[in-house]
């Protein structure tokens, strides 16, 4: 009992901490200035609708992207089968027409475009055999004109 | 200013800043000292003190008045405590009486301690404590807080609080008795 009344009861209550001069007289200024910045809690602040609105504002965004994804895929898809469909309808004879006329193709080279492609066939760019024959009969001439050519030089 | 008038002033947004300012006012100085005992340092004791005013005005809209203000004010400065410390240890990877020495150490070394070398002793011994033992120390022989806000403020059963009380006593006590 006297060592207890020796112990706790010689400690003074006080703590012994002390603060900076005019401490408590700053502090509710200062706590102010940041109250300022954060809304209570329950308290509507001006803007607070859009933070409630936030994920139907995302469930909105992404139904729109589905949207524009989708109709940017039927719309291309219903693009790219019209022009098959018009090209269709263009006759064989209009097609060779143009091949002939809007570029530097001859008939041998159609044909010979029609050997490397099979589903083309001789029949499709109407191309004559004849023609055909020719040309190559012309091409082996050269060709043994340049041989015969050649071996005299040569001797 | 009662309580029962800050807290109906604070529900009119006209009057919601006067009230509070009235309640740092009313309440700075019990939330101060009861950090600073908890964590030493001054200036860990400003930054603590104005978030637990920061943290009231975010919630007091929401406070339920079946406990008193102030002991709801309490519970938010011991829990802040009690995560200052939990942070600290973390964050050093310190045991427990690492922290202590750490706190020890700012004590003797402290412009803002000038007490008596028997009140130092006495702190230097309440660092020794568990923190919650050192937490019901403080609110009963500083703060003269009944068992009953003890309670209130930790949600611990009166008799745990004595039971703990009267440990802490007598390890400071000892340590007294020994340095």
């Amino acid at each position: 009992m006297e060592e207890k009344e020796m112990n706790m009861n010689g400690v003074p209550k006080e703590h012994g901490f002390t603060t900076p001069s005019r401490y408590f007289d700053q502090l509710p200024t200062r706590i102010m200035e940041r109250t300022a910045y954060a809304s209570p809690v329950g308290v509507t602040a001006p803007w607070s609708w859009v933070k409630k609105l936030r994920p139907a504002f995302a469930a909105a965004t992404m139904a729109l992207v589905f949207v524009i994804a989708f109709l940017a895929t039927y719309t291309f898809s219903t693009i790219s089968s019209s022009s098959d469909t018009s090209l269709a309808s263009v006759s064989d004879t209009e097609i060779e027409q143009y091949l002939l006329h809007q570029s530097d193709l001859d008939a041998a080279e159609l044909a010979e475009f029609a050997a490397v492609s099979p589903p083309h066939r001789l029949e499709f760019i109407e191309v004559r055999r004849e023609d055909v024959n020719l040309d190559a009969a012309m091409e082996l001439l050269e060709d043994k004109n340049v041989t015969e050519s050649l071996l005299r030089d040569e001797y | 200013m009662e309580d029962k008038e800050i807290l109906e002033k604070f529900q009119n947004p006209d009057s919601r800043n006067l009230a509070f300012n009235q309640l740092v006012r009313k309440y700075q100085q019990k939330v101060y000292w009861h950090v600073r005992k908890m964590v030493i340092d001054h200036d860990d004791a400003d930054d603590l003190t104005q978030e637990v005013f920061v943290k009231v005005w975010s919630h007091l809209e929401s406070f339920r008045k079946d406990s008193q203000l102030y002991t709801w004010i309490y519970r938010i400065a011991t829990n802040e405590c009690l995560n200052f410390l939990s942070a600290k240890k973390k964050r050093f990877f310190l045991p427990l009486h690492d922290v202590a020495a750490e706190l020890a150490e700012k004590l003797d070394s402290s412009d803002h301690f000038t007490g008596e070398e028997v009140q130092l002793k006495l702190q230097k011994a309440l660092l020794r404590l568990p923190e919650k033992q050192r937490l019901v120390f403080n609110m009963k022989y500083f703060d003269d807080l009944k068992y009953e806000e003890i309670s209130e403020i930790l949600g611990t059963s009166v008799g745990a609080l004595k039971a703990s009380y009267h440990i802490a006593v007598k390890k400071i006590e000892e340590f007294l008795k020994n340095n």
